[in-house]
């Protein structure tokens, strides 16, 4: 075999040492040789197993690390035990592909929600929505002109990829702040649920950092119609749906504006 | 003297201006990176030298290395116009599965040639000198024909590349397969020397040191710091602090105690 085709036999076997799952079983997860590749425990000198575990849990802490601080949340509802268990499947089924571990976590809300109560899932797309205002591209933030005035009913506002809009059932997104960005090391108990329905948020990546507006059902419902209707057709729609003392429509254009929900105005329609 | 570029440092950085020569970034954090990150990136560079430090180059991976992130280290490199660039020499990943850790390799004269070879061409690609830094390692593979600093120097020296020499590697090295630390610094040829990496490691119940860069300096890798010094200085160093990242000025008190170090030993 020339030097190539060794490597390739030599990674082949380490990286299934590394990728083979802690074992769950004793309260805490422990690496298990036995279960090692038989060539890479043959090809180490000395005591393999034990060195070999060392490289074996670096693997799965690292990535359990990197998992846990994109979903602070769902850690903190699920606990970081149940969280990992969770991880080590999504992970065994999706290893990392890039060298950004950042992007290890990508695809394990849609993988996870068929394994956690609705609670979570919730938690989940909140973390999700974190993540992405984070990472998404810089881009102006609409700033309008006296020369929009005009085509400001007839336009159609943009929204931008920097603010996402959530909805939850109980306070999760304030359980999200008070956390910080600390992991929990133990689970905390799901919030209790709002006695009258849901509540939204925009969560907006701003200059200073991320930004969460609370949105009044009618601003909720004004920002979902934007995205389907010029202007004037939202607010029209708007005031068939929301009662007129609830709206508040200059204040909360001037708060979408001041977040950066827009990037745009397009001529509609 | 220099420090590893963390975010939570950001707010002291900008606000106290600490003296300190450059900050060195981790590459694969600003390849792509969000629009926040980039900004914060551009203030440092207003007022410091910034060096790339890669974790993802594969040098030794089975699969040949991958262009595009070669080429995004370039442009980054460009950006930040940084006066050198280090990687490691190990392997990172395998069958297209990124490990995220950096792991050793047999020590071969097959291996020296082909490590050589792509040491060469990421210099040559990369258009500014290129820094090797030796592994910390908890195995040592059957195979090897040669210690890990004849490979190592054989390596730079064939490819004629630097050394991205840490110091905190070497000492858990030598403990975890006992070697003698001070025959492998003998064996560096301190000219091609481009920086030294100091960090603090974690020691296990058994012995085993495992490089977690998350506690200050130890006695030994000051002793062997010094010996460095006296044998090759001057040379850029770098403090290295990954996990349970201290505040600012605890990192600048280590900054401090590698000049008295290196004042003492001069």
């Amino acid at each position: 075999m020339n030097a190539l085709e060794r490597l390739e036999a030599l990674q082949r076997g380490f990286s299934e040492v590394l990728r083979t799952p802690l074992d769950p079983s004793s309260g805490t997860l422990r690496a298990v040789p036995e279960r090692f590749d038989a060539g890479t425990r043959a090809a180490v000198v000395g005591d393999a197993d034990e060195r070999l575990a060392v490289y074996n849990r670096q693997y799965w802490f690292r990535l359990f690390g990197a998992m846990q601080q994109a979903y602070r949340l769902t850690t903190a509802l699920l606990g970081p035990w149940s969280f990992n268990l969770i991880a080590t499947r999504f992970l065994t089924a999706s290893p990392p592909r890039g060298h950004d571990l950042g992007l290890a976590v990508v695809g394990f809300a849609a993988f996870a929600e068929s394994e956690v109560p609705p609670a979570v899932r919730e938690a989940m797309r909140i973390d999700d929505a974190y993540r992405a205002v984070f990472s998404a591209p810089e881009e102006p933030s609409l700033q309008l002109g006296p020369g929009d005035a005009a085509r400001l009913p007839r336009g159609r506002l943009r929204r931008s990829a920097r603010c996402v809009v959530v909805e939850e059932t109980g306070p999760l997104v304030a359980l999200r702040r008070e956390l910080g960005t600390a992991v929990a090391e133990r689970p905390v108990a799901v919030p209790a649920a709002y006695p009258d329905g849901t509540r939204a948020w925009a969560i907006c990546q701003v200059r200073e950092g991320q930004r969460t507006v609370p949105l009044a059902r009618g601003f909720a419902e004004l920002l979902e119609l934007l995205r389907a209707h010029p202007v004037a057709d939202a607010l029209a729609i708007l005031e068939t749906r929301v009662p007129r003392a609830e709206l508040a429509v200059e204040r909360w254009f001037a708060e979408g504006m001041r977040s950066g929900f827009w990037s745009a105005l397009d001529d509609g329609p | 003297m220099g420090v590893g570029l963390r975010p939570v440092h950001y707010p002291y950085i900008f606000e106290h201006g600490p003296e300190v020569g450059f900050f060195e970034i981790l590459t694969e954090n600003f390849l792509a990176a969000p629009p926040t990150v980039g900004r914060n990136l551009e203030r440092i560079r207003e007022r410091y030298a910034v060096v790339l430090h890669g974790v993802s180059l594969n040098l030794l991976g089975h699969a040949p290395l991958d262009e595009a992130y070669l080429e995004a280290v370039r442009r980054l490199a460009d950006l930040v116009d940084a006066p050198f660039v280090t990687d490691h020499l190990c392997w990172s990943g395998a069958h297209g599965v990124a490990h995220h850790d950096l792991l050793p390799t047999p020590y071969t004269d097959d291996l020296v040639d082909l490590a050589a070879e792509r040491a060469r061409d990421v210099q040559a690609r990369l258009g500014r000198p290129f820094g090797l830094e030796n592994l910390s390692s908890y195995v040592e593979f059957r195979e090897s024909t040669m210690t890990e600093w004849e490979f190592y120097t054989r390596v730079v020296e064939r490819a004629d590349c630097s050394f991205m020499l840490d110091i905190n590697n070497i000492y858990v090295s030598s403990v975890n397969h006992g070697f003698d630390a001070v025959a492998y610094l003998d064996a560096i040829d301190f000219s091609r020397v481009v920086q030294v990496h100091l960090a603090g490691h974690t020691r296990q119940p058994d012995g085993l040191i495992v490089d977690t860069h998350d506690h200050p300096v130890c006695d030994e890798v000051w002793t062997l710091y010094a010996r460095a010094w006296k044998q090759g200085g001057p040379f850029p160093t770098l403090i290295e602090w990954d996990a349970a990242i201290p505040p600012m000025t605890e990192l600048l008190d280590e900054v401090s105690k590698a000049k008295r170090v290196r004042e003492a030993s001069a």
